[in-house]
Formats: C-alpha cells, sequence, structure tokens
C-alpha cells in the first residue's frame, strides 16, 4: 500500500493533518456545556431534527460531537458500548466520564498518528455528580488531547491562522456575564445561546435550530439524561 | 478495554459475542449428582382496566424444600414501560433480566429511538432459547414479561416456555402464571378474573393468588410479595408494606 510516511518527515505529515482537520472543523457548529442549578446542560446549533450532536451515554454521562457525523457518531456509539459493558461487567456506579474520556482520547490519538486521515472532530464527555462540585467535563480534540473544563466548555468552530478564534469569544461572553452557580435551566440555555449567537455570522441562532439537551440530578430514575423537543425549547427560552 | 469502532449491529449480546465472549451468560448443566441449583417461584401478572400488574413472592429455595432466602428479588422494572419477572434457576434467571434490561437501554442508546414492546419480547425470546441446553438439564429459566403498549392503550402481557415459545396475553387469557406455584395462581385468576377491573381489585387478586400458591407450594413465601404496576405513566413499585 501508498505510505506519505516513506516520502514526508513525520513533522510535516502531523502538520498537514492537522489543517486538513482544523479547515473541516472551522464549519462545525459550537456547542456550549454549562453548569445550571439542577446539573449539566449542552446547546448545539443543529438545523437537522434527527441527527443529534448531543445524547446519552450513561446514567449520568452525556456526549457532545462536533465535526463530520459519521466520525462523531462512531465515537458516540462506542462510549455507549464501553460504558454499558462496564455496567454490565462491574456496577452502574462503577461507570465513569473519566474513564470514557481518557478512551476517546487514546483512540483519537492513535488516530491522529496512525491513519492518513485522523478523525474529523471535536467530542466533549459531561457527567453530573452527587454534587455541584462532583460534575466534571472533558474536551477531547481531533488529536487526542484531554482537557478537564471546570463549569464552561465550548467546542466546535474552531478558526485557524490569523482568524480569530470564535470558540474563545463564546467562553469570553459567558465569562463576562459571570454565571451563578444557581443559575436557572431557561438562563443559562439563554446565554448559551446568547453566547453563541454574539460571534455567529448573521447573529442570533435560529430557536428551531437549537438542540437542547440536560443532565438533571433532579430526575428521580437512574438516567438523569433528557432531551428537550422543539415545543419544550420553545416554552422555556421562547 | 479498547474502543470498538463496528456498529452494524445495535443489540448488546451481539456485542458481548463478538468481543467480550466471556461475559455471554453460559452455564451448561449441573454435573451428575450435585445439589440443584437454587431457584425461584411463584411469578404472575395481570390485566386490570389502566395497565398489567406484575408481581412475585420472594422466596428462593434448594431442592424445593429448603428455603435459601425470605428476600429475594423477582421481579425487575426493564425501563419506564416495562417489567420482568423470573421463575426457574435463579442463578442464570437473574443474569437474563439484567442483560434483556441492558440490551433494552442499548439499543435505545444507539438507535436514538427505543425498541417496540413487540421487538423486546422477541428479543427475550431469542434469550430464553439460548439457554435452553441448560434447561433441558435441569436448570430452566421461565420468565414474564409484562409492559403497557402506548399505540393499543392497553397492559400486554408475554409468557414463555423453556423453548422461548412465546404466549402474548390477554389474546388468550388476560393474566399468566409461571413457577411451581403457578398453576395455584392461575386457577385464582381463572376464578376471580373480571373485566375492567381497577387498579385495587386487581392488586389484591394478585396478593391473593400468591398467597394461595405460597399455602400449598414450599418453594414459594407468603410473607413478602413484591407487586410492580405499569401503566401509561411508568413503572411504579406497589409491594405491601410500601403504601403510605
Amino acid at each position: 500500500m501508498f505510505d506519505l510516511s516513506n516520502f514526508i518527515s513525520p513533522k510535516q505529515l502531523l502538520v498537514m493533518k492537522q489543517e486538513m482537520v482544523e479547515d473541516t472543523l472551522a464549519m462545525a457548529y459550537p456547542i456550549v456545556a454549562l453548569r445550571y442549578c439542577d446539573g449539566i446542560m449542552m446547546l448545539a446549533e443543529n438545523p437537522s431534527i434527527s441527527l443529534q450532536k448531543t445524547s446519552e451515554i450513561y446514567d449520568r454521562i452525556a456526549f457532545a460531537g462536533t465535526g463530520v457525523f459519521n466520525d462523531y457518531e462512531r465515537l458516540r456509539k462506542a462510549g455507549v458500548q464501553l460504558a454499558d459493558i462496564r455496567g454490565f461487567q462491574y456496577s452502574r456506579s462503577d461507570v465513569s466520564a473519566r474513564s470514557i474520556a481518557s478512551e476517546y482520547s487514546t483512540v483519537l490519538g492513535d488516530i491522529f498518528v496512525r491513519q492518513q486521515v485522523p478523525m474529523e472532530v471535536e467530542i466533549l464527555v459531561a457527567e453530573i455528580g452527587k454534587t455541584p462540585k462532583d460534575n466534571r467535563m472533558y474536551s477531547i480534540p481531533f488529536s487526542g488531547g484531554l482537557i478537564e473544563e471546570q463549569g464552561m466548555a465550548v467546542i466546535g468552530d474552531y478558526l485557524n491562522k490569523e482568524e480569530s478564534i470564535l470558540r474563545g469569544q463564546i467562553r469570553q461572553f459567558i465569562s463576562e456575564q459571570n454565571p451563578p452557580a444557581d443559575l436557572p435551566l431557561a438562563d443559562a440555555a439563554k446565554l448559551a445561546a446568547a453566547a453563541i449567537g454574539a460571534v455567529r455570522e448573521g447573529g442570533a441562532i435560529n430557536i428551531a435550530n437549537i438542540e437542547l439537551v440536560v443532565l438533571d440530578r433532579t430526575i428521580e430514575i437512574e438516567r438523569k439524561f433528557r432531551r428537550f423537543s422543539s415545543e419544550e425549547i420553545v416554552t422555556l427560552m421562547g | 478495554m479498547p474502543l470498538h469502532l463496528d456498529h452494524s449491529d445495535p443489540s448488546f449480546l451481539g456485542l458481548l459475542r463478538r468481543h467480550y465472549a466471556e461475559l455471554v451468560p453460559r452455564i451448561e448443566s449441573l454435573p451428575p449428582g450435585a445439589v440443584a441449583a437454587v431457584s425461584a417461584t411463584t411469578i404472575v401478572a395481570l390485566t386490570y382496566k389502566d395497565g398489567v400488574l406484575i408481581a412475585a413472592d420472594r422466596r428462593a429455595t434448594l431442592g424445593g424444600h429448603i428455603v435459601m432466602s425470605e428476600d429475594v428479588v423477582k421481579v425487575f422494572k426493564t425501563d419506564e414501560q416495562s417489567a420482568i419477572a423470573i421463575a426457574g434457576t435463579f442463578g442464570p434467571a437473574v443474569k437474563m433480566a439484567k442483560l434483556f434490561k441492558t440490551e433494552l437501554e442499548h439499543y435505545e442508546k444507539i438507535e436514538g429511538v427505543p425498541l417496540s414492546l413487540e421487538g423486546r419480547a422477541n428479543k427475550l425470546s431469542q434469550m430464553i432459547e439460548m439457554n435452553f441446553p441448560a434447561a433441558v438439564q435441569g436448570l430452566p429459566v421461565m420468565p414474564i414479561y409484562a409492559g403497557f403498549d402506548k399505540e393499543r392503550g392497553e397492559g400486554v402481557i408475554f409468557e414463555y416456555d423453556i423453548t422461548g415459545g412465546t404466549f402474548v396475553k390477554p389474546l388468550a387469557e388476560p393474566y399468566a402464571a409461571s413457577g411451581s406455584g403457578g398453576d395455584r395462581a392461575r386457577a385464582t385468576f381463572e376464578h376471580f378474573f373480571k373485566d375492567d377491573m381497577t387498579f385495587e381489585v386487581a392488586r389484591d387478586l394478585v396478593i391473593r393468588a400468591l398467597g394461595f400458591a405460597a399455602e400449598k407450594d414450599t418453594a414459594t413465601g407468603g410473607k413478602r410479595f413484591i407487586v410492580m404496576n405499569i401503566t401509561a405513566k411508568g413503572v411504579e413499585d406497589v409491594s405491601p408494606g410500601k403504601e403510605g
């Protein structure tokens, strides 16, 4: 099989791969995860109705991915498999976002270094703890790094070169509002949507294109994940 | 534990078979002359006006006459619209219930939509069939599965034999009973069943059926029962002693 690495230095190869992925991710929709009074919410701009960017991994763990659909969809399913296997083999309480995020990081890092075409994604794994202090959020870039986030995480809209990085602006917008830990869900969702709207070309997001999910520790069953329907989003944020 | 990136099959059991063969429940038979494994009886299900009740006693016995425990749980909520009760050999039966619950959850998460009630009942039938080699060696698993069918707006019961043969209620009769005290429980239903029973009447009948079974069957405990109520609103534990 023809292998580029026989002709190009490894360093040059990684730079080429990185540029390729960054070009794709510059067009990806951003996703904001934000702590609120009852847990963690994730808000994404997504014009598609049935192809979701955010989803349930396990009882207290959620996933968000942006970039190329087939890549983050494969990672999402792999995460569900890993979580269910672990919960079946040991116990439900032994499934943690930390170990799933670390597996993602390993796989993405391996693929980035060893395969000619890396996965063009950026993903986020969030877990609610028994108390807000035990919340965990990890973002994992295409190259396999693992970043622990506190209270807020933003993935997507990763612009390269001299252009400003919108993600930084989204973060800054939210930080400037200094959201309290007991922020109600409606306010958290509005803040996330406003932050994306403030940096986005074309202004505010159309409310019909908003995808909203929460990990809510007040839900009484084991599975704390909940997806809001478009009607519920309008009621909440309208 | 590596991440697998092949996802053509949304089944959790399929995933176990492909990548975790050591986790697939597999008990072939007991060695000849071994003391019989712990078994669990009696289980019942009954449809009524608003949905379906599924219930069991809490005794586990060795060889049908030595009481191992009066506290075992034989009814498991599988999701927000169904529950499973297990009779037969305790170990494999509980494992099957756990596998079944994971299977439903896994499918829902992978596919983004839950399996239909009929789809779930078929999946369970395949799992029972998988246990058939052990069943003919004296280690049967005979569950009853009950759920609320949102499209039809009524409770549905699926009863199984050891080969995975599926009997859908209420097409034949609106109740099911299985395990060693199952005959007496079924006879109780045959005598006292009425159409359109209220929740209170149906719950009393379920408890009475389990009580009659316990009177004559030593493998059935008469003190404590678990009763689950499945309606359009979800699955609720309505065991005696839970109220108030």
